[in-house]
């Protein structure tokens, strides 16, 4: 083996991976850059350039569980890791997910804790200790004995710290770990990040959409294009201005750059949805307490709130998965007695993640699904052709829609919806894993109809831009109520 | 019964239910039930979730009975069902059916009623040497049970929203339910892999599960019992 001096840090070294056999797409192509021993990296580019796959070959989750690598390799401080066992890669680079669900295999914090102890061959006597230690290092003492599905997003997350902390990998690879999180949530762990950076030597290598949470504690950013190849390197917090027009070219959110002009419409006339008193929980902890609040109209409404503050209950209970007490009134008629079928052309909701939302083997019968209620034949078919051409997926027409990108999903699953002419729609977290460019086209693909049928639209959201610029009225929920913010 | 470590309290469990597979005995299954339900009222158990589990099990006693009633040895199966006289072997035959199905119950609710299934799963690694893999794969899968309800539900919101109604357990509902299944079972695993979850490397054990002599003792004093009771009743 070389001196340390040599091969220290991450390199890729002319990375090229495919995820299966048979396929020629290559998701990573001939990728080839390094990264400095302990910094803090951030890796972005738009969707599907394979920069989350990247990150799961560094980590030799890949090739070990999915795929192949055809040429190059990668290596962290002179190792590579898809040749080590899990338990010695654990001690190299530690990860954390996208998803906070999917994380745990323990019921209670304290028990996952131990599981990682345990897996390390620790010292039983010392692991309460060491527990204890790491709650505190993410000042989440207070959650030690508490059960998972009790937990928000964000909360998980900072377990998910918590085991990184316990094991002391010398690197720390997340992937998109704020997706799904409140900005406080996110501004903590970073904090957290920063401190295991300087306190420990941790490298930290984050894919991310997003650059701007990264920013107080970020040294470098690597913008990566097609085939995760390097397109950009050296952004740096202080540089990051002269980047601003790639950003742009690509697709890729700017940090603190606005995602349009906000409009400026009339004054609200009629209420289309009125909620009064609304109340809702899960096992006897209440979740939301006497809700009100109108929703106009033709006009846009953003729902924001930490996580855990019920915006995806509200969300749940607009789409009567979840039941509610109080009363909530569509164009006057109490919404638990409209028949469920005759839902669909009245109030229509996309949920966070497209894939939940799926009905037909292709992209094509997906849209016809939609569009036969109200066309046939000939005519039909032009619908769906016009349809598709109009969100660009009409070349992937004989795709199964679960093939498409994230960003695609999301474009399908709304048009879809948006073909029932529905007066209300519902849009739980539309940013949910998109970047800039088709966030974008998914929220005009709405504000036209809005504009032109004067649709009503309730999104929720974390990204504050977001409902600064598109929303008319902006509501924060917290301690399960409403706070108005009227933006006309 | 809360206390006895979960793996023997299965065997003590399991071993006399084979056994009286082999056996027709009314009094003795009455027996077992009646005991059964003795031992849970000193458990300290949630009676509301114990009699959710005797609704379909009465309904499959009192099922077996009828069919036992009906078709016992020497009955005339050709014969329609206006017969409406019982005779003995008939009711015996009902009822020793019958009351099978509420002894097998009883032991049922005996382990089900007092087990925490982490507790159980853990013990299985430790006692009875289950491979990690497996054990730790059961629990991860206890973890996203609650998640499946969720997401069958969100499902059939997403088909009903669309106009398309499928009937329950359909395959269009469950199709995107086992997509989505083995992509979880994707996630867990390489969480689990990157928090250095091997079974090939020394893993140590947090609080390991302290073996007590009623723990051992317990599969021989039920099977014990049993035999007594085969004698005697």
């Amino acid at each position: 083996m070389n001196s340390t001096a040599d091969t220290g840090g991450i390199r890729c070294e002319n990375l090229t991976f495919r995820y299966m056999e048979t396929s020629k797409y290559k998701v990573v192509d001939h990728a080839d850059f390094e990264i400095g021993e302990g910094k803090v990296t951030v890796l972005t580019g738009p969707s599907g350039c394979g920069k989350s796959t990247l990150l799961y070959l560094m980590a030799g989750i890949y090739p070990q569980n999915a795929g192949i690598v055809d040429e190059g390799r990668v290596t962290i401080d002179g190792r590579e890791m898809g040749g080590l066992y899990p338990h010695e890669r654990a001690r190299i680079a530690g990860m954390m997910f996208q998803n906070p669900d999917l994380q745990f295999c323990m019921d209670t914090v304290n028990g996952e804790l131990a599981f990682c102890l345990e897996n390390m061959g620790g010292d039983p006597a010392k692991m309460d200790e060491a527990i204890h230690e790491a709650l505190a290092f993410c000042e989440i003492e207070h959650l030690k004995e508490r059960a998972f599905h009790t937990l928000s997003g964000g909360e998980k997350q900072k377990v998910m710290l918590a085991c990184a902390v316990l094991i002391r990998p010398k690197w720390l690879l997340l992937d998109e770990p704020f997706a799904n999180i409140d900005p406080a949530s996110a501004r903590v762990l970073v904090e957290k990040l920063g401190r295991l950076h300087r306190e420990r030597g941790v490298g930290i290598v984050a894919v991310d959409h997003q650059l701007a949470p990264w920013l107080p504690i970020m040294e470098e950013a690597v913008l990566l294009g097609e085939g995760a190849r390097v397109r950009r390197r050296g952004i740096t917090p202080g540089n990051l201005p002269e980047f601003r027009e790639t950003f742009e070219e690509m697709g890729v959110a700017f940090p603190g750059q606005a995602y349009r002009e906000n409009r400026k419409n009339g004054a609200p006339e009629d209420t289309v949805l009125a909620v009064r008193g609304l109340c809702a929980g899960y096992g006897g902890k209440e979740v939301l307490s006497g809700l009100d609040a109108d929703f106009y109209r033709g006009k846009v409404h953003a729902v924001t709130g930490a996580s855990g503050s019920g915006k995806s209950t509200l969300f749940s209970i607009l789409c009567r998965i979840v039941p509610y007490g109080g009363s909530i009134r569509l164009e006057g008629e109490e919404l638990k007695r409209i028949r469920k079928k005759a839902m669909a052309h009245r109030l229509g909701f996309v949920f966070q993640n497209p894939q939940d939302q799926f009905v037909a083997q292709s992209v094509y019968a997906e849209m016809e699904v939609s569009l036969k209620q109200a066309y046939e034949g000939e005519e039909l078919e032009t619908k769906i052709r016009e349809y598709l051409k109009e969100i660009g997926l009409w070349r992937y027409r004989r795709m199964s829609p679960f093939m498409l990108s994230q960003g695609q999903q999301r474009r399908l699953a709304v048009a879809a919806l948006l073909a029932y002419d529905c007066k209300v729609l519902v849009c739980d977290e539309p940013t949910y894993a998109q970047n800039a460019r088709s966030l974008k086209s998914v929220m005009k693909l709405m504000m036209d109809r809005v504009e032109q049928k004067g649709l009503t639209l309730i999104f929720s959201t974390h990204d504050r831009e977001l409902a600064r610029d598109y929303a008319d009225v902006i509501y924060t929920l917290a301690d399960g109520k409403l706070e108005r913010r009227e933006l006309i | 019964m809360k206390s006895i470590n979960p793996s023997w309290k299965l065997i003590g469990i399991l071993v006399p239910i084979v056994i009286l597979a082999f056996f027709y005995n009314i009094t003795l299954n009455l027996v077992i039930f009646g005991a059964s339900l003795v031992v849970l009222a000193f458990s300290r158990i949630k009676w509301s979730t114990a009699l959710k589990v005797m609704i379909p099990v009465a309904v499959l006693a009192v099922g077996m009975y009828m069919t036992g009633a009906k078709f016992h040895a020497g009955a005339n199966i050709g014969v329609g069902a206006g017969n409406a006289l019982l005779s003995n072997a008939a009711f015996e035959n009902g009822l020793q059916l019958g009351s099978r199905v509420l002894a097998f119950a009883g032991f049922g609710l005996l382990f089900i009623m007092t087990t925490d299934m982490m507790e159980l799963v853990r013990s299985m690694e430790q006692q009875l040497r289950f491979p990690a893999k497996f054990v730790y794969g059961l629990l991860a899968a206890f973890q996203i049970l609650p998640n499946m309800q969720q997401e069958y539900r969100k499902t059939k919101a997403a088909f009903w929203a669309r106009g398309v109604y499928p009937v329950p357990v359909s395959p269009k509902l469950l199709v995107p339910l086992m997509v989505k299944a083995v992509r979880w079972s994707e996630a867990l695993a390489a969480a689990m892999e990157s928090k250095g979850f091997d079974e090939k490397a020394g893993r140590t054990i947090y609080h390991p599960i302290v073996m007590r002599p009623a723990d051992y003792a317990f599969p021989f004093l039920t099977t014990g019992l049993l035999v007594l009771g085969l004698l005697f009743l």
